[in-house]
């Protein structure tokens, strides 16, 4: 045997063990090379989706003076916001009574509040729609916003869960030896721990409803038409490079948000786990 | 972190009541996207000081759904042809009184009786277009004049066909001699037939950027509506669009008054300044898509009035038929589609 040759299945251990590494690489391929192509033909200068024909920045011009969908992220943004702010308060307040306290019908609201979850959005939606007419409600931000939150709901929920039932309750037992109310308690002690969860299902909430076409469908009224609707609308005309230079706006704003973000909360989690 | 979600909610309900329109006249409009220019609503605003929300859907079943829980808060509806009468016969829709549409007179004679609301009863037709389909002229050997053409082996891979079931049909039916607003459960069952023994040789369901495609090559023959293709048409002389000699379809997407419409006036108002030649030629200009008064005709320009894709000539939209409401065939309808979709 000479110094050169390799133990039998050399070659077979080399693949077995790169393997996960390219299993990695080609996961972030699949989901990254759309938003290649996307953001690539947003700079085309063709009206073509599919044809490259030169380099130019005219669809990001229409798409910021295109005062429909300037209007449909306004009515997003909004509804957004606020539906993720409801959904938050109430996802967090039920999150902690459901973990922290013990009172009748307790497990019925952990399932009952998890139930959007598995049923299919356009019969939620659908139901909504006629229990709304039935109620007399006019369709718009409101109807608009209470569909979002229904959507979202479950996800708050479950975020916010996870994280009070891995708190530890001696510290609240300390504070309260330590003369703290309950409202103390709550406020200085466990609140602070619950907040990165809260922030987590605030910033989920908002993006599933910014995504959200089903609901948005059958809730939306007058002067409400969502970002999602307003697209989904245009797709009858065929598509225009304006779409990926939306999409690419959309992704730039993401990836800001997200640094800034991680600016913000990434010392403070390296912090803690340095502990 | 309470106050700060307080703040945050005080925050969004302001922004919501900030988002609420001023109290101004109001006029609101549920409408197809890319068929009324903005251009024409800024200016019916700026002739009318009336403030116009225009929204847009994007299928007459999504129109039919929202109208039929009640409650929509719209004046004015863009349905098309057959949804007009599936809103009529639900009563959603106003009989409308032409004697406040000062510019009625200016809508063509031949659609003025169409079979779907014969003497404009429940809808004032706005824009129209066909059915049809366009191809590449460099991967044919010689003019495409028939649906046949979408079942030809040759164009194996090449060939695309609308992502709509009503579209799809027209096709499978026409093509067997059938008329496209066939409620026989035999026909349909045949169609359905057809449209899955074609299948393996389409290159998908498309009703997107098929104009793209049939523009770059890839595609050869794409089944297209002729607004849809229009532009590629002017970027591409390549491209041409026909309505085939089985007939194809004609749609209308017209205007229609909702019976709990809030400012039916304004709603009236605006029916009125759209018939105008002048905004009509408007429409016609920044849709490329042709609108039902005639004489909106001579004030475009010419590659526009002489084109072909919009303005096919009287003989072969008289061949076309309109895609009506079938009542419960629609079942039959549904069920094949479903049975095409889930073939290989």
């Amino acid at each position: 045997m000479t110094a050169r040759a390799k133990a039998p299945g050399w070659f077979l251990r080399r693949v077995v063990h790169g393997a996960p590494g390219w299993i990695t690489l080609l996961t972030y391929l699949f989901m990254l090379l759309p938003f290649a192509v996307l953001i690539t033909f947003a700079f085309n200068a063709g009206k073509s989706t599919v044809v490259w024909t030169g380099f130019s920045f005219r669809w990001f011009e229409k798409v910021v003076s295109n005062g429909n969908i300037l209007d449909a992220m306004q009515v997003s943004l909004i509804v957004a916001v606020a539906s993720a702010a409801v959904s938050t308060a109430i996802g967090a307040t039920a999150a902690v009574a459901i973990t922290r306290r013990s009172f009748p019908g307790r497990d019925v609201l952990g399932a009952a509040l998890a139930a959007p979850l598995v049923l299919p959005e356009i019969v939620l939606a659908v139901a909504l729609l006629m229990f709304m007419s039935f109620a007399g409600m006019t369709l718009g931000y409101t109807t608009l916003i209470i569909g979002h939150v229904l959507v979202s709901i479950p996800f708050a929920t479950l975020i916010v869960r996870a994280a009070a039932s891995s708190l530890d309750p001696r510290l609240e037992d300390a504070a309260a030896d330590l003369g703290a109310n309950e409202w103390q308690t709550f406020t200085m002690v466990t609140l602070p721990q619950l907040i990165p969860a809260i922030f987590t299902a605030f910033i989920l909430s908002a993006t599933l409803s910014f995504d959200n076409l089903v609901m948005s469908t059958f809730t939306s009224g007058v002067g409400t038409t969502t970002l999602p609707l307003r697209i989904y609308s245009m797709l009858k005309l065929g598509i225009t490079p304006e779409i990926n230079a939306l999409g690419a706006l959309m992704v730039l704003a993401n990836v800001t948000i997200l640094l800034l973000v991680m600016g913000r909360y990434l010392p403070l989690m390296l912090k803690t786990n340095r502990r | 972190m309470t106050n700060r979600l307080s703040l945050g909610l005080a925050a969004s309900t302001l922004a919501l009541f900030a988002a609420l329109p001023a109290l101004a006249e109001e006029l609101r409009i549920y409408g197809w996207a890319g068929e009324m220019p903005d251009e024409v609503l800024a200016d019916f605003e700026a002739e009318t000081g009336i403030d116009v929300t225009f929204d847009t859907f994007d299928s007459n079943e999504s129109l039919v759904a929202k109208l039929d829980a009640g409650g929509s808060g719209y004046d004015l509806v863009n349905p098309s042809q057959y949804a007009v009468q599936i809103l009529v016969n639900r009563g959603k829709l106003v009989e409308l009184d032409h004697s406040k549409i000062e510019t009625y007179d200016n809508i063509g004679p031949t659609f003025k009786e169409v079979s779907y609301d014969p003497g404009n009863k429940y809808s004032i037709p706005y824009v129209w277009g066909t059915t049809g389909l366009a191809y590449n002229k460099t991967c044919v050997d010689a003019p495409i004049t028939s649906w046949k053409s979408l079942f030809d082996e040759k164009y194996k891979g090449r060939v695309y066909m609308l992502d709509n079931m009503l579209a799809a049909y027209i096709a499978g039916l026409q093509v067997n001699g059938f008329s496209a607003n066939t409620s026989d459960p035999a026909e349909i069952e045949k169609a359905t037939e057809t449209l899955i023994a074609q299948k393996p040789m389409l290159a998908g369901y498309n009703s997107t950027n098929f104009a793209d495609l049939v523009s770059s090559g890839e595609a050869c023959i794409v089944q297209s509506w002729s607004s849809s293709v229009l532009q590629a048409i002017v970027d591409n002389p390549d491209v041409v669009y026909v309505l085939p000699e089985e007939g194809g379809t004609m749609w209308i997407d017209g205007y229609s008054i909702l019976t709990d419409a809030p400012n039916p006036d304004a709603a009236y108002k605006f029916l009125s300044y759209i018939l105008r030649p002048e905004v009509a030629a408007k429409t016609t200009e920044l849709t490329k898509t042709a609108t039902a008064v005639p004489e909106s005709k001579a004030l475009l320009p010419k590659e526009i009035a002489e084109n072909p894709a919009v303005f096919p000539d009287e003989a072969t939209i008289a061949n076309a038929d309109f895609i009506l409401d079938l009542g419960d065939a629609m079942k039959f309808y549904q069920d094949g589609w479903t049975k095409v979709k889930a073939a290989p």
